[in-house]
C-alpha cells in the first residue's frame, strides 16, 4: 500500500465517524430496551440493551458499513471513473424494481425484497450513485457553467433518477437530490445570477406544485409542522409528541432509559425518523446540542477534505456528501422540533436502518479515500 | 479558478454552521426556556386520573347501631379514549367479560349523566327505558340473521320476521330490551337474542360516545362480582382506558329501622352519590364527602404500566349521630307491627294496616323513637317513590302509601286526645272554672249542630277531671263554643301545631344560596314569623327535609282552617273535642311534651351532633327552646291530674309509677272510619319519656294503650309480663 495513503489518511474524521455511529447505536438501543416505563437503572437498562433487537441489528450494520467503509477509503477514488456508467445504470434499474417489485409501507413504495431476508431501499444508494456520477460528470475536462444550456446536462443527469423517487413517493429524498446537485454545482462555479434565478424559479415552481402535484394528504403533512395543534390526533401527533419529549427533557435529559415519552411508547418512529427526539429526551439539551456539534465538525471536515482534494472529481464528491448530510441534518432535526416539515429522511449514521446506514458509511469510504489519496497522482 | 471554488466552499461550511446553530438555538428554546410547559405535558401524557370514591358518612343511633354505611363496590368504566377505533375496540372486549347484562348499567342513571338531560327520567329495572335511537334498521337485522343462521331454512324463516322485530325495535327504544324475547316467536329467538347483544353494544357505545366529561371515566357496569374485578384487572393492558372504581355502595345494615327516617340515596353526577331523601337529603351536604384522584400510569395506547398512586386521597364524609335510642325504636316497631295485626286478626279490623309512633324526651325535645307502618327496608332499589314493586298495598287494594312516614309527613284528626289543648285554652282564657261543672246528656244540640258521645252515653254534671276521665265530647264542646275560633286557635298555634305551608321551596331557595341546615332554620323562623307566626311546621321540626306531598298536606289544612270562606260556630264546637283538624304525630308529640314539662316548647330533633371521619365532633345540636308558653301551673296541673286519672286503669294499673295519658278515637273528616290514638307521657311526677301512637283504622284509643305500655316497660326496665286489656 502506498504510504502516502497511511500518511495521508484522516484518522480524525474516521473517529469522529465511528464515535457517531456508536453513539447511534446506543440512542436505538435505549429507544428500543424494555423498559417497565423508564423505571430502570442506567446498568440494568443497559444489560436489558444487548437483548434489544435493534440494537443487535444497528451494530452488525455498523460493523459491516465500517468494513466497506475501510476498504472503500483505501481504494483511489479514480478508479470508480472508468464504472459510471454502470453504476448509473444500475442505479436507475434498481429505482425503477422499486416501481415495479417493491412493497408498500408507510403509505411509500421505497423497499425491495433481496433474498426475502434483507429490503433494501434503493433510493438511499441512489443519493451515493448520483454523488459520484454528478462529480464525474462535473469534473469532465473542459466541463463550463458559462450557459443555460450548459446546466441541462446536470440537470438531466440527476432529474431521471430523482423523478423516479419522487414517484416512489419520496419527497425528502428527491430534495436531498436538489441540494447534492446545489452544492456540487455551486462549488463548480454556478453563476451567481443563475443561482438566483434557480432559486427564485424554483420557489415558485415548489408553490405550484404544493398545490397542483402534491396529494392533499402529502399537502397536510407538509404545512402541519406550522400548526401540529390542528391535526392533534393525526400527523400533529408525532411533531407533538416528539416536542414534548424534547422539552421535557429538559438541560440534562432524563437520563438514558428513563425518558417516559420514549419508554411508554409516545414517540413514533422512535429508533429511525425521530431518534433526534430520543437524543433530546434522554440527554436533554447537552446531548442534544453536542451531538449537533460534532455533527457540524464531521460536515465541516469533510468540506476541507473536498478543499484539500488533489482534483475537481474528489472535491465534488465532498461537497456533495457534506450537502447531503447537512440537508438530511437540517430537515431531520428541523422535523422533530417543529420547524420543518415530516418529510421520512432519516438522520444519516444515527437513525436505524441498514440501507441508511451503509449508503452514508459508503459515501463517507469516499470521501476518505479523497483525504488519502490527496498527495498519489493518478497516473 | 482554484480560489473560486475555495471560496464557495467556505461559504458552504459557513451555511452548515448557520443550520446547526439555528438548530441548537431552537433546542434551547424548547429544552431550557420552555421546558416547564413540555414537562408538565410529558407528565400528564403518562396518567390517567380515576376518581377515588368518598365513602358517605354513616349513621349511628345514641346508642352506637349504624343505620346506614357503606360496603365496597366495584364499578366498571373507560377512561376517555381520543381515537374511536379505540373506543370501540375496548368496549367490545369490556362486552367479552360482562357477559350478564344485568350487570350493565343501563339505568335512568346512567342516562342522566351522560346525556346531557337528554336521558334523564324514569326507569325501571337494569335495562331501563332506553332512549337512544339504536341505529338499527332492516339491512343490519338482515345481516345478523345472516350472521346467526345455520341453515338456509331458518335464514328464510327469520328473515320473514325481519318487519315484526323492526316494529318491537321501535318500541324496544322506550321500553326494556328484555321485553323484546318474550314476544318473539321461537324460530327466531336465536336472531333476537343476537339483535339484543347487538343493541347492548350499541346502546354502550352511545354511551360511552356521549360522555362529555372526558376527565373522568363512563360508567358501564355496576357493582360487579369480586372474581370479575381480579379478572378484569389481569387483563387490564388488554383494555385500553380500562377504569375499575371502587365505589361505596350505601347500605342500611338494620334494615326497616326507621327507614321512613333516613332515606335514600341516588347517583348524581360524576361518580357521586347524593341523597334524595330524609335525613340523606337534609344533611347530605355534611355526609357527602370528597372524591379524590388516583392516577394510573399509563403508556401511549393508554394502558396500564405500573401501580396507581393516590394524588390526592379522598376524605370521607361526617357521621350523623341520632337521638334515636335504638332498643326503643326497636320494640316501638314490633309494638306497633304486633297490635296492628292483632286489631286485624281478633278485632276484625280489617283496615288496621298503618300507624305511627312517636317517642320524645319533654325535657330536650329528643327524638327518641319514630316509627310507621307500614315500613319497608331501604337496602331495597324502588326506583321512584310509586314504584310498583314497593309493598304499597292493603289484601283489599288499597293504597297505603307506604313511603309517607305517618309519624311527620302524615295528619290526622286527633280527637280526644286533643282535648287537654281545649280545656288548657278554656282555663288560661277563664272560659271555665276547674270546679264548674256541665250537664253531659249524651247528645246535645251546640251551636246548632247535634254533639254526640262516643257510644251516646251520658254522664250527667261533670268537672274537668271527670270530663277528662270519661272524654265527654259534650263538655268540651260547650267550652270551645265559650271560646270561640280565635281563641282555640291561638292556643293550637302555642302549641306548635298550626298548619303552615311548609316552605319547601325555601327550603329550596335556601339550597341554591348554599346555606347550611342550621342557617336555614333560622331563615325559617325569621320567614315564619315575618308572617305572623310564631311556630314551625311540625313544631318546629326541620331535621329531615320534608317531601312534595307534605306541602300539599299543609296547604290543604291551611285551607280548612283560614281560607275557608264559611266557618259556622258548631266547626269550633267540633274543633274543640279533636275532629275537623289534622295533626301529624309529631306535633301531638310535642304538644304531649309541653304539657309535660309545663309548657315549654322545645324544637324536636333527631340529629344530636356531626363528627368527623376521626371522631371529631364538626356539630353538635342542643336542645334549643323555641318559645315558653308560660301557662298558669295551676290550670297545667288541673289538665296533667285529668290525664294522670284517664291514665291509671287498663294496661297501666300495675305500673310502679303513676303516668299520664289520653285516648282518643278520631274520624276522618266525611269519612267514618275510625282511628286509634294515644298520648301520654311517663313518669307522671317526673316526665322524661312523651308517647304518641296512631294507629290508623285502629278504633278505640284503648286499643293503643298496649303499645304505650311496652315501649314504657322497655324504657323504664319493667320486664313483667302484661296481659292484654280491653
Amino acid at each position: 500500500m502506498n504510504k502516502k495513503v497511511l500518511k495521508n489518511y484522516d484518522f480524525t474524521l474516521l473517529l469522529t465517524i465511528l464515535a457517531i455511529s456508536l453513539f447511534g447505536v446506543l440512542v436505538i438501543g435505549a429507544s428500543t430496551t424494555v423498559t417497565d416505563g423508564g423505571r430502570v437503572s442506567l446498568s440494568e437498562g443497559l444489560v436489558r440493551m444487548l437483548s434489544s433487537g435493534f440494537f443487535i441489528r444497528q451494530l452488525i450494520w455498523v460493523i459491516a458499513g465500517f468494513a466497506a467503509m475501510v476498504v472503500l477509503s483505501l481504494i483511489d477514488y479514480n478508479e470508480w471513473r472508468r464504472f459510471i456508467i454502470p453504476i448509473y445504470l444500475f442505479n436507475m434499474v434498481l429505482l425503477a424494481l422499486v416501481m415495479i417489485m417493491g412493497f408498500q409501507a408507510l403509505g411509500a413504495q421505497r423497499w425491495i425484497s433481496v433474498g426475502g431476508f434483507f429490503n433494501l431501499q434503493p433510493s438511499e444508494f441512489a443519493k451515493v450513485a448520483i454523488i459520484i456520477t454528478l462529480s464525474v460528470v462535473m469534473a469532465k475536462e473542459g466541463r463550463e457553467l458559462d450557459s443555460w444550456f450548459d446546466l441541462a446536462i446536470p440537470a438531466a443527469h440527476v432529474g431521471a433518477p430523482m423523478l423516479l423517487i419522487f414517484l416512489q413517493p419520496d419527497l425528502g429524498t428527491s430534495l436531498v437530490f436538489i441540494a447534492i446537485t446545489g452544492g456540487i454545482l455551486f462549488v463548480a462555479g454556478l453563476k451567481w445570477l443563475h443561482l438566483a434565478v434557480l432559486s427564485v424559479g424554483g420557489a415558485m415552481a415548489s408553490v405550484l406544485a404544493f398545490f397542483f402535484v402534491l396529494k392533499p394528504y402529502q399537502r397536510g403533512r407538509l404545512i402541519i409542522f406550522t400548526d401540529p395543534w390542528a391535526d392533534f390526533w393525526g400527523v400533529g401527533w408525532q411533531i407533538i409528541q416528539s416536542m414534548v419529549a424534547i422539552g421535557a427533557g429538559g438541560f440534562y435529559g432524563t437520563g438514558l432509559f428513563r425518558g417516559t415519552q420514549n419508554q411508554l411508547n409516545f414517540l413514533p418512529e422512535k429508533h429511525t425518523d425521530f431518534i433526534f427526539s430520543v437524543i433530546g429526551e434522554e440527554l436533554g439539551f447537552v446531548g442534544a446540542s453536542l451531538t449537533l456539534l460534532v455533527y457540524l465538525y464531521m460536515i465541516l471536515r469533510i468540506y476541507h477534505v473536498g478543499m484539500e482534494a488533489k482534483d475537481s472529481f474528489g472535491r465534488y464528491i465532498c461537497v456533495g456528501v457534506a450537502t447531503m448530510m447537512v440537508f438530511q441534518l437540517l430537515v431531520n432535526v428541523g422535523m422533530t422540533i417543529s420547524i420543518m416539515p415530516v418529510t421520512g429522511l432519516p438522520l444519516p449514521l444515527l437513525s436505524y436502518g441498514g440501507s441508511s446506514f451503509l449508503a452514508t458509511a459508503l459515501a463517507l469510504g469516499l470521501v476518505l479515500s479523497v483525504a488519502a489519496h490527496k498527495d498519489t497522482s493518478m497516473f | 479558478m482554484k480560489k473560486m471554488y475555495f471560496r464557495r466552499i467556505v461559504i458552504l461550511r459557513m451555511v452548515t454552521t448557520l443550520v446547526v446553530a439555528i438548530l441548537v438555538y431552537n433546542l434551547f428554546q424548547i429544552q431550557v426556556m420552555d421546558n416547564t410547559r413540555w414537562e408538565e405535558m410529558a407528565t400528564s401524557n403518562q396518567h390517567r386520573p380515576l376518581p377515588q370514591i368518598a365513602p358517605r358518612g354513616r349513621i349511628f343511633t345514641a346508642d352506637g347501631v349504624e343505620l346506614a354505611g357503606n360496603i365496597p363496590s366495584y364499578n366498571v368504566g373507560l377512561s376517555h379514549l381520543s381515537s374511536p377505533e379505540d373506543r370501540s375496540a375496548a368496549i367490545s372486549q369490556l362486552l367479552n367479560y360482562l357477559t350478564d347484562p344485568a350487570l350493565l348499567k343501563m339505568d335512568g342513571n346512567v342516562f342522566s349523566w351522560v346525556g346531557d338531560g337528554e336521558y334523564q327520567g324514569e326507569s325501571q329495572g337494569k335495562e331501563g327505558r332506553i332512549r337512544v335511537s339504536f341505529d338499527v334498521d332492516e339491512g343490519v337485522l338482515k345481516n345478523l340473521i345472516v350472521q346467526h343462521s345455520e341453515t338456509d331454512e331458518y335464514c328464510l324463516q327469520a328473515t320473514e320476521e325481519v318487519p315484526n322485530l323492526m316494529m318491537q325495535l321501535n318500541r324496544v327504544q322506550h321500553r326494556d330490551i328484555s321485553s323484546l324475547v318474550p314476544e318473539a316467536p321461537e324460530t327466531t329467538q336465536g336472531i333476537v337474542n343476537a339483535v339484543k347483544d347487538a343493541l347492548r353494544e350499541n346502546f354502550i357505545t352511545q354511551t360511552v360516545h356521549r360522555h362529555r366529561r372526558h376527565h373522568e371515566p363512563v360508567i358501564i357496569a355496576e357493582d360487579i362480582p369480586f372474581e370479575l374485578v381480579i379478572e378484569l384487572e389481569e387483563r387490564a393492558y388488554q383494555i385500553p382506558g380500562l377504569a375499575i372504581i371502587n365505589m361505596p355502595r350505601r347500605v342500611y345494615p338494620n334494615g326497616t329501622i326507621l327507614a321512613h327516617s333516613l332515606g335514600r340515596t341516588t347517583a348524581g353526577f360524576g361518580n357521586t352519590i347524593v341523597g334524595n331523601e330524609g335525613l340523606e337529603l337534609q344533611w347530605d351536604e355534611y355526609l357527602t364527602g370528597q372524591n379524590g384522584r388516583i392516577l394510573v400510569p399509563v403508556n401511549a395506547s393508554n394502558r396500564p404500566v405500573g401501580d396507581p398512586w393516590i394524588e390526592d386521597a379522598a376524605i370521607p364524609g361526617h357521621d350523623l349521630h341520632l337521638t334515636i335510642d335504638a332498643g326503643l325504636q326497636q320494640v316501638a316497631q314490633e309494638a306497633l307491627y304486633n297490635q296492628l295485626k292483632v286489631l286485624r286478626e281478633n278485632h276484625g279490623r280489617e283496615g288496621a294496616w298503618a300507624g305511627a309512633v312517636v317517642v320524645m324526651d319533654p325535657n330536650t325535645g329528643k327524638i327518641l323513637a319514630m316509627v310507621t307502618e307500614p315500613n319497608f327496608d331501604n337496602n331495597h332499589k324502588y326506583n321512584t317513590l310509586w314504584d310498583e314493586d314497593m309493598p304499597d298495598r292493603d289484601p283489599q287494594g288499597n293504597p297505603l302509601k307506604t313511603y309517607f312516614s305517618r309519624a311527620y309527613q302524615w295528619r290526622r284528626p286527633p280527637g280526644s286526645t286533643f282535648k287537654m289543648l281545649t280545656g288548657l285554652a278554656a282555663l288560661e282564657t277563664g272560659h271555665v272554672t276547674p270546679t264548674e261543672r256541665i250537664n253531659d246528656t249524651g247528645r246535645a244540640t251546640i251551636a246548632g249542630r247535634s254533639i254526640p258521645n262516643y257510644g251516646g252515653r251520658a254522664y250527667g254534671r261533670i268537672d274537668m277531671i271527670r270530663a277528662m276521665e270519661v272524654s265527654s265530647n259534650i263538655y268540651f264542646g260547650v267550652l270551645g263554643n265559650r271560646m270561640g275560633r280565635e281563641t282555640l286557635y291561638e292556643y293550637i298555634d302555642i302549641f306548635g301545631m298550626t298548619g303552615i305551608p311548609h316552605p319547601h321551596q325555601l327550603r329550596l331557595a335556601a339550597r341554591r344560596n348554599e346555606v347550611t341546615s342550621a342557617e336555614l332554620r333560622s331563615i325559617l323562623i325569621e320567614e315564619l314569623e315575618k308572617e305572623g307566626r310564631s311556630v314551625l311546621l311540625n313544631a318546629g321540626f326541620s331535621d329531615i327535609a320534608a317531601s312534595e306531598q307534605m306541602y300539599g298536606m299543609d296547604r290543604y289544612q291551611s285551607e280548612m282552617i283560614e281560607a275557608r270562606p264559611y266557618w259556622p260556630p258548631a266547626n269550633t264546637v267540633q274543633a274543640a273535642y279533636g275532629q275537623l283538624n289534622e295533626f301529624t304525630p309529631l306535633q301531638m308529640a310535642n304538644y304531649v311534651s309541653m304539657l309535660a314539662n309545663g309548657g315549654v316548647h322545645y324544637r324536636p330533633f333527631m340529629v344530636e351532633k356531626i363528627t368527623n371521619s376521626n371522631g371529631e365532633v364538626v356539630e353538635a345540636f342542643t336542645p334549643e327552646i323555641i318559645r315558653e308558653a308560660g301557662f298558669n301551673p295551676d290550670n297545667l296541673r288541673v289538665m296533667q291530674q285529668s290525664m294522670h286519672q284517664a291514665a291509671s286503669g287498663g294496661v297501666f294499673r300495675d305500673l310502679p309509677f303513676k303516668i299520664a295519658g289520653k285516648t282518643g278515637t278520631a274520624q276522618d273528616v266525611g269519612d267514618d272510619v275510625e282511628h286509634s290514638w294515644w298520648v301520654g307521657y311517663a313518669p307522671f311526677e317526673k316526665p322524661e319519656i312523651a308517647i304518641v301512637i296512631l294507629q290508623e283504622h285502629g278504633s278505640l284509643g284503648a286499643r293503643s294503650t298496649p303499645i304505650a305500655r311496652a315501649i314504657i316497660d322497655h324504657y323504664f326496665g319493667l320486664h313483667e309480663e302484661v296481659e292484654e286489656d280491653e
